[in-house]
């Protein structure tokens, strides 16, 4: 398993920098909730993109480098200490984001939860919404936020057996449990599975929450399983909600400005490839710090990679936990002495109490095989939609054999393509998904092959 | 007996100049037939989807391109290019191919028709004189088709002229298939439709944009159910209706719908 988990859901450490979405005004805020049709994907811009390549293969016909002193190959470049990197990018807090979702409702359910009149409540429809997050954004924990704020009730999704059995049980379960609460199905993906028995419940309770017998309430649906369930149960426009795509800006918002602005310590991100600050004004590198912390500066770099991530900030944050890297120990330096109190400083710096850390250009994220097939297809396709499955849930789903699943299972993940996250609950074996550092290509791979894929 | 110096004067005297000009046009001509035959079906199998469809369906109509240009810059140098000389030279052509080539002109001709009209591109899986497959290859004289069975057919052009061709995607990559369910008739079929439907849009191999339908006929023995639908890429229309008839005859059984076979016609 990777030491990068998927992005948790925990109030952030004391010593860690606030997180700009609590710290500055909501209107600042790169947490955004918008209706589906306002989604848009970031862009790296294309003048941008040739005026940098213009750049990079004049220096290399000049054969120099502007800041090359301070260049650091990437190879020479150390991994950051695990401590220090908790410190640098801890686990996303996905609570400003069920914030925005509030603010995207407007306080809809607390009205709605009130003595309305029937009239009126019908007027509006049933009051459901879905939040729909693309893989690694983790709709789950902001509708956990959000219904902990509203005391919302938490609808579980029924297992694996109740979903082919078709136990409609579990509708009249919920119908029977209704308490006027509103309430919140945090997993629609839960709640089928692509199979000839595996729809009647998620056609069923999509049918009572629409129909208003559950009252006001809210579904989080992953955005595979969204493009999939609109095929079978075309879910309302209106009532579709996502959280907007982190553009360059909001992903500088998020991981470097707590860093700069007020920050106990400063960090000085640096890009390891030129030598430059990773935030950069109009003009020189006094400039660069000024419009850094005035909130002026702009990075190329952070664009890139909002447009590589498709602006999705769970990805993101894989990304840019691989990026960052420590110089290498000067010679003479190494030994006890230096950062005893935080292993990826060098004496140096501590003596300063300048903090630099370096951006590598690249991230060496896991690569098909070139003789990946329509097996492997099949595979990537089903773990996408159900947000991961286990093995012996895939074997049912896949007109593959169960011993040949768990072959391609485990030399994929020996790729990195996937990875097994350990059994939840009940579950007595491990849940297969698609590795997040993987997921870029893996869409790319599908989207090729033409099979259904989300739109975020 | 002026015939004879008539016909030399259609010629041009080709010098050593000439020739080499002339085995340029021609080399230059077969190389690029022979590239761009190799090239764009390895580039296309490599891609999926429609592009791959547009990029094989290319290969025969670059050939003819190919092949027109290099017929306009060759006659030039053999003959002088007037409309008496052209006549004289077609007038000849003709007689010898009306009487010794016929076949191979016709299937010829059938292959640039073939080009233009397209009744079958690479990539398209056709039924041409009773032999079913993908198309893989679109020459002058012939097409090729490898069949399920991993066959390799060769069949003239010529049969374009009195023989149907059935085409399943016809130059897209969209390809419908059927699966057939026998069924007895002591069963609720509004329920078997709603489930075949079900076992359609649950197969891996769907293609979303395109319609899933359950068609019903009732026979004397029992009732028939097809499943039309469309898999994500051509080639997988075997294993797509596979999966469609495995997975269709297990949600039927548990709905109590038993399988039938079709009753034989009784002979008089």
């Amino acid at each position: 398993m990777s030491t990068d988990t998927h992005p948790r859901t925990h109030a952030p450490p004391a010593d860690a920098p606030a997180q700009p979405a609590t710290a500055s005004p909501r209107a600042c805020s790169p947490w955004k909730i918008v209706p589906i049709a306002d989604y848009a994907l970031p862009t790296d811009s294309q003048p941008a993109l040739l005026r940098r390549r213009w750049r990079s293969f004049a220096r290399l016909l000049r054969g120099d480098g502007e800041d090359s002193t301070q260049a650091h190959a990437e190879a020479e470049l150390r991994a950051l200490p695990r401590v220090r990197l908790e410190n640098l990018v801890p686990p996303l807090d996905w609570a400003p984001a069920a914030a925005a979702l509030d603010e995207a409702l407007d306080g809809g359910y607390d009205e709605a939860h009130d003595e309305a009149p029937a009239g009126a409540r019908a007027a509006h429809g049933p009051g459901v919404h879905v939040l729909v997050c693309p893989p690694a954004c983790e709709h789950a924990s902001v509708l956990a936020h959000w219904a902990k704020a509203h005391d919302a009730r938490t609808i579980d999704p029924p297992d694996a057996k109740r979903i082919l059995d078709e136990d409609v049980r579990w509708l009249d379960e919920l119908v029977d449990a209704a308490d006027g609460r509103p309430w919140v199905l945090p997993r629609l993906e839960r709640c089928f599975l692509r199979h000839a028995s595996g729809l009647a419940l998620l056609r069923g309770v999509l049918e009572l929450a629409f129909s208003g017998r559950l009252g006001p309430g809210l579904i989080g649906c992953d955005s595979w399983a969204f493009a999939y369930v609109q095929r079978i149960w075309p879910l309302p426009e209106a009532t579709l909600l996502t959280l907007q795509a982190f553009d360059g800006e909001a992903l500088a918002a998020h991981f470097v400005r707590p860093h700069l602005d007020g920050a106990a310590r400063r960090v000085d991100f640096r890009i390891a490839s030129s030598g430059k600050p990773l935030l950069r004004g109009p003009e020189g590198e006094q400039a660069d710090a000024r419009a850094a912390d005035t909130g002026d500066a702009h990075s190329p770099e952070l664009r890139q990679l909002a447009a590589h991530v498709r602006g999705n900030p769970g990805l993101a944050w894989h990304y840019w936990r691989r990026r960052l890297r420590s110089a290498p120990e000067p010679r003479g330096e190494t030994g006890a002495s230096a950062g005893k109190d935080d292993p990826g400083r060098t004496r140096r710096q501590l003596a300063t109490g300048e903090d630099v850390v370096w951006i590598a250009d690249n991230v060496e994220a896991p690569a098909l095989p070139a003789e990946s097939g329509e097996d492997d297809a099949l595979l990537f396709h089903a773990l996408l939609l159900h947000a991961g499955l286990p093995a012996s849930l895939l074997a049912r789903l896949l007109p593959l054999p169960m011993a040949r699943i768990r072959s391609k299972l485990l030399r994929l993940e020996a790729l990195g393509l996937i990875e097994a996250a350990p059994p939840a609950g009940a579950q007595a074996e491990p849940c297969w998904q698609v590795a997040a550092l993987a997921y870029p290509t893996v869409r790319e791979f599908l989207r090729s092959r033409s099979y259904l894929t989300d739109a975020f | 007996m002026d015939d004879t110096p008539d016909l030399a004067r259609l010629f041009n005297s080709l010098d050593r100049s000439a020739w080499l000009e002339l085995a340029l046009v021609v080399g230059a001509a077969f190389l690029l037939i022979r590239a761009e035959q190799r090239l764009l079906p390895w580039l296309a199998n490599r891609l999926h989807g429609r592009a791959r469809h547009y990029l094989l369906a290319s290969v025969p109509l670059l050939r003819l391109l190919i092949l027109l240009v290099a017929i306009l810059l060759a006659v030039p140098i053999v003959i002088e290019p007037s409309l008496r000389n052209m006549v004289a030279l077609l007038g000849a052509a003709g007689l010898a191919i009306g009487f010794a080539l016929k076949d191979y002109a016709s299937s010829l001709i059938a292959g640039v028709v073939a080009a233009f009209e397209q009744p079958y591109r690479p990539g398209d899986w056709v039924e041409l004189d009773g032999h079913y497959g993908e198309v893989v290859h679109v020459g002058m004289r012939t097409v090729a088709l490898v069949t399920p069975d991993d066959d390799y057919v060769t069949v003239p052009h010529l049969k374009l002229w009195d023989s149907a061709v059935r085409n399943g995607n016809n130059g897209s990559p969209v390809l419908q298939c059927s699966a057939l369910f026998h069924v007895h008739p002591e069963h609720d079929a509004r329920r078997a439709r709603e489930i075949l439907e079900d076992v359609a849009l649950t197969s891996p191999y769907l293609n979303f944009d395109e319609p899933v339908v359950v068609v019903t006929k009732e026979e004397d023995w029992g009732t028939v159910y097809r499943i039309r639908a469309y898999p994500v890429d051509p080639r997988q229309q075997f294993r797509f209706v596979s999966d469609l008839t495995v997975r269709g005859r297990e949600a039927l059984a548990r709905i109590g719908a038993r399988p039938r076979l079709p009753r034989l016609p009784t002979l008089p």
